[in-house]
């Protein structure tokens, strides 16, 4: 699971400009609530139907990268273990 | 009600558990799932299920005491084991799985396939390697059939920078794969041609994506391998096309990234273009 890994590079990055946002769709915001000051560092984003439309999700955790200008770095579906170290070298390189 | 009328059937012991979650009945639940787990040992799929009720009753700390009160009467469940390893993970607690890892080296024999491999994993985690790979290759000599102590083996040369034995390991599997392979076992081709992947050292890579493309039409994964294959070859439009093949999400690459406005779980309101001149992670999940 990714969210873990990105609540450390939320702490570590987040002073240097990174920027997480969980989205979700869910609209029963008390299930996510509970969930979410449990687990989750970043501020969680709901009932964002259109953005799964607009970001094309089919399948989830779906992650995007997105630099300074706005402009979409990478897209990631699921989560390899063992992808966290290219996942931070890509941020350290986003944030310079 | 008479639960051991239920915890007798490992199926619908573990419904009753389902049904004592969903009307909040965790102390109950607890009960059903220790239960049925002394029943059927051997059949662990109820400790997930009972580490949530766990949960609910007194936090991690009461699931750690209560798998490990478990574990006094069944000492040898691997299952049990890695869940408390899971948990320590969790806390953080790095002593304690250190202490449960130099244990289970001490009962380690070869004939232990699962014991073995959580060795290995755990070695590995820690940056011990060599070790890591002196219980692969012993777990290989007792189970010379079984693929994925080689996998494991490969993937610790790798990481070790011990690529030549890896090559060693990767070529023997190779030899292994048959026609019946593809079939009962597709995620191993996947994994032999994705380390495999340069075409210049391992012609028959091609081929082996290509059937498993014939496998998996509709499955993402041999297009991606494909477009690897291209990039390795220097030939990017070809890689672009797979990519896109395999994940048609992947033509916002490179674009600029489409506004929005949304509000967190406090009502606060976020757009994407306030961030302009920060990197953004945009994590979409589900709690399902």
């Amino acid at each position: 699971m990714e969210v873990p890994h990105l609540n450390s590079l939320y702490k570590k990055y987040q002073e240097k400009g990174l920027v997480i946002f969980g989205i979700n769709q869910e609209e029963n915001l008390s299930d996510i609530k509970e969930y979410a000051e449990d687990n989750i560092e970043y501020p969680i984003l709901t009932n964002a139907n259109k953005q799964f439309e607009d970001y094309e999700i089919q399948g989830i955790p779906c992650t995007y990268y997105i630099d300074k200008k706005g402009k979409i770095i990478k897209r990631e579906i699921g989560f390899a273990q063992g992808s966290e170290v290219a996942m931070e070298q890509l941020i350290v390189e986003l944030i310079k | 009600m008479a639960k051991n009328l239920y915890t007798n059937d490992l199926e619908s012991g573990i419904s009753y558990g389902q049904v004592l979650m969903e009307t909040e009945m965790f102390n109950q639940a607890v009960s059903v799932y220790e239960e049925l787990f002394y029943n059927f040992p051997n059949q662990p799929y109820m400790l997930w299920d009972l580490q949530q009720a766990y949960r609910q009753v007194g936090g991690i700390e009461k699931a750690i005491h209560g798998f490990e009160k478990l574990l006094e009467s069944h000492p040898d469940n691997i299952e049990l084991i890695s869940q408390i390893i899971q948990l320590y993970r969790e806390t953080n607690n790095q002593a304690e799985i250190t202490t449960i890892r130099d244990q289970l080296l001490t009962d380690f024999t070869p004939q232990q396939l699962e014991l073995g491999m959580l060795c290995g994993t755990l070695l590995s985690e820690d940056g011990s390697h060599r070790k890591a790979q002196e219980i692969y290759r012993l777990l290989i000599e007792s189970h010379p059939n079984d693929t994925f102590i080689k996998r494991n083996l490969v993937q610790s040369y790798q990481i070790s920078d011990q690529n030549e034995k890896a090559k060693i390991v990767l070529e023997q599997i190779l030899s292994e794969i048959s026609e019946a392979t593809y079939r009962n076992n597709p995620d191993l081709v996947d994994f032999c041609a994705d380390m495999l992947i340069d075409p210049k050292q391992f012609p028959e890579v091609q081929t082996m994506i290509h059937k498993l493309l014939d496998i998996w039409p509709e499955h993402p994964r041999p297009m991606e391998l494909m477009a690897k294959f291209y990039d390795v070859q220097g030939q990017t439009d070809k890689a672009h096309e797979y990519r896109i093949m395999s994940d048609p999400g992947q033509q916002l690459v490179e674009q600029q990234a489409p506004n929005f406005q949304l509000v967190d779980l406090d009502e606060k309101q976020f757009s994407l273009s306030q961030f302009l001149g920060q990197p953004v992670i945009l994590n979409f999940w589900a709690t399902w």
